[in-house]
């Protein structure tokens, strides 16, 4: 029992961990740009300080950025040390992590894209009123403005980025997010495996209030959450639900909780929590019913929350580290090991920084400014501050350049999604469950990746086109749960049905689109 | 004077909100996990469904036929002096929802993207004629023959959305 908790843990922990390691890394560099690039006193007027417009900033700029609850740290960090308000700074918290250019398409291909929009609706109004809340209760949460040495211009000034972001990844805000990842393995470590597939069903009342308690500790990222409100709108479980996981599960983790607490106190952060909470609950239960999706049976469970219980169940015919490897080979693309790689090393850069530079003698000679050497006209020095908005605006591009890397031609999503089909037909075939989930889970992704795809390029979807890959994804789940039943019939006329869906998405795809 | 007052007066609020928010927690999960204990042998068995509703048509052209037979049960079921109750209530409301599967009974067949979206448009139509004249704010009384022209037009789809081998 403990062996298979350790183990729970330490899969979550680690499946977590190479998630998130993209965006923590895009937060340490946008950490590293407020301070290099913009300095105390420009973060102040980004994040427009002292003026009405404080909390919406925040929220448009949490909004553009591609970082995720973990990568908020960092940034979060950053803020309270240039002597940005607790309101403000909690609103990007909040607001950061929710939403991406990539997850938003992706949301694009729930059966309720308005929901999307009313939740995105729905956490201006909760980052706006818990802020403005907080913020007339304690209105002196900011630290005293403190005078900061500006870096010289040059390579100097690009170098100086480098240490502050590796400096900051050997800092508390390693010990947060290592905290914020905890959450999710301990969830790992003690909640039964599928124990939580009827938690969340629409006819629960509670579901919700439960999945308040639930979502602070689970970890998402904005893609992954995006990817668990499309199962449950799939599935037709709690709205309310739904919209708490995106909040809480996304937007909050235990590392941002513990940052709350250490930098604002007992009081002031179980006064921003209660906010929180009564808000988003509020407003869950009043989002539940008006977004219910019409057209859809619900099911009486739901596998959004799988990947939160214990990763094993039953017997192990290997040992658990055998387990947990061949997990891990299976749920993580070769691909999503390098950014974690990159975490590692800038947290290596930091740590010889620290070691061999213990009196910031590096830092010193970084702000050390050098004569200007302008050498004619069209030499000049760019400001800093244009430089740290060049970098953020380069950030939003790329992600949404991202776009069209991430959500293929609809050629290519096709080709790309016959060896899914393959893979999960012969695996339906064979009667094996857990093959088959694997396969179809991959197949789903694809016909999801195909819509966005498809509209990215022709700016528009029709209902005809949606349909078709809905009913595909429908018929996948159906062979899902066929499979682990071992109703060989069944999944022989799905197999059928799925094969002839298949076709009619090749053909709407290609020559109806 | 600095906002002492403002912030004494919410000095307990905290303390206070996260005691409630604590017991409704705990009220709620306790009701779960004794739920869930008793429960806990079933749900390891519990087949995990999709409802599907034994009135939803198999494909197409079954919706069509389904339509057809169950406007003269509604003409029947709204004459005056019918019964009405709770037969006509329910039928009433499979009626409805076989309108709604339209879209996704279409979209699930051989039918052409100019022919899906043609059946979607008089599944419209029939969804706006049944509020007019079924529906709770119903407007006119109900006639068949404001049905029948509608379900003509779907059942000409019907064999264009059958299984191409089907067609043959």
């Amino acid at each position: 029992m403990a062996e298979m908790m350790f183990w729970g843990f330490a899969t979550r922990f680690l499946v977590s961990l190479i998630q998130a390691s993209p965006f923590i890394l895009v937060g340490f560099a946008v950490a590293a740009v407020l301070r290099r690039f913009f300095g105390y006193e420009e973060t102040r007027k980004l994040f427009g300080e002292g003026t009405r417009s404080a909390l919406f900033r925040a929220w448009v700029i949490g909004m553009l950025l591609p970082v995720c609850s973990l990568g908020a740290i960092p940034v979060i960090r950053e803020m309270r040390r240039a002597g940005i308000r607790g309101g403000t700074i909690l609103a990007f918290a909040m607001s950061g992590p929710l939403f991406n250019p990539l997850s938003l398409l992706y949301g694009l291909t729930l059966s309720e894209p308005i929901a999307i929009l009313s939740f995105a609706a729905c956490s201006l109004v909760i980052v706006t009123i818990v802020g403005l809340i907080w913020d007339r209760m304690f209105p002196d949460s900011a630290l005293p403005i403190v005078e900061e040495k500006a870096v010289a211009y040059g390579y100097r000034r690009m170098l100086a980025v480098g240490t502050a972001a590796a400096r900051e990844a050997t800092s508390a805000s390693l010990f947060y997010i290592l905290l914020g990842l905890a959450g999710v393995g301990l969830l790992g470590a003690f909640i039964p495996a599928n124990s939580l597939q009827h938690t969340f069903n629409h006819d629960n009342p509670l579901a919700p209030l439960y999945m308040t308690g639930m979502a602070i500790p689970v970890y998402a990222t904005p893609m992954l959450a995006m990817s668990q409100l499309g199962m449950m709108f799939q599935h037709a479980n709690s709205i309310g639900a739904a919209f708490v996981l995106l909040v809480l599960g996304a937007g909050m983790n235990l590392g941002i909780m513990a940052w709350l607490y250490r930098e604002y106190g007992f009081k002031r952060g179980t006064t921003w929590m209660v906010l929180l909470l009564s808000i988003v609950l509020g407003l869950a239960y009043g989002v539940d019913q008006p977004l219910f999706p019409k057209d859809i049976e619900p099911a009486n469970h739901t596998h959004a929350f799988d990947i939160y219980c214990q990763p094993f169940s039953g017997p192990l015919t290997t040992s658990y580290f055998e387990a947990t490897k061949l997990k891990l080979q299976r749920d993580i693309n070769p691909f999503e090991w390098r950014p974690l790689w990159m975490f590692g090393l800038l947290i290596l850069s930091g740590v010889v920084l620290k070691v061999a530079d213990r009196s910031s003698t590096l830092e010193r000679w970084l702000e050390a400014a050098p004569a200007k050497q302008i050498s004619g006209r069209g030499d000049i020095v760019v400001p800093g501050p244009i430089l740290g908005l060049l970098s953020l605006a380069g950030l939003v591009v790329l992600s949404v350049v991202g776009c069209f890397a991430y959500y293929p031609a609809p050629d290519e999503c096709l080709e790309a999604m016959t060896d899914a089909r393959v893979g999960a037909l012969s695996a339906a075939l064979s009667l094996d469950h857990t093959e088959t989930k694997y396969w179809a889970e991959r197949y789903d992704d694809w016909t999801r990746k195909l819509e966005v795809g498809a509209w990215l390029r022709k700016r528009e979807l029709s209902d005809y086109h949606r349909w078709k890959a809905r009913l595909l994804r429908e018929q996948l789940e159906i062979l899902e749960h066929e499979v682990e039943e071992g109703e060989r019939e069944e999944v022989t006329k799905l197999i059928a049905k799925i094969s002839r869906s298949q076709a009619r998405l090749r053909r709407a795809f290609t020559e109806e689109l | 004077m600095p906002p002492v007052s403002n912030i004494s007066r919410f000095n307990r609020l905290p303390v206070s909100c996260v005691a409630l928010i604590f017991c409704a927690l705990a009220i709620s999960g306790c009701g779960s996990s004794a739920e869930s204990h008793e429960d806990e042998h079933d749900h390891e068995h519990e087949h995990l469904e999709h409802f599907v509703p034994a009135h939803k048509p198999k494909h197409f052209s079954d919706l069509v036929e389904q339509l057809a037979l169950r406007v003269p049960q509604l003409q029947d079921g709204s004459q005056p002096g019918a019964s009405g109750g709770n037969g006509h209530a329910t039928a009433l409301q499979e009626f409805s929802e076989i309108i709604g599967w339209i879209p996704k009974l279409a979209a699930d067949s051989e039918l052409l993207k100019a022919d899906f979206e043609s059946a979607v448009a008089t599944g419209n139509k029939l969804v706006a004629v049944y509020a007019e004249t079924l529906g709770p704010q119903k407007t006119k009384p109900f006639d068949a023959a404001t049905f029948e022209p509608l379900i003509v037009e779907l059942r000409k789809l019907a064999p264009k959305s059958q299984d191409r081998k089907d067609q043959m």
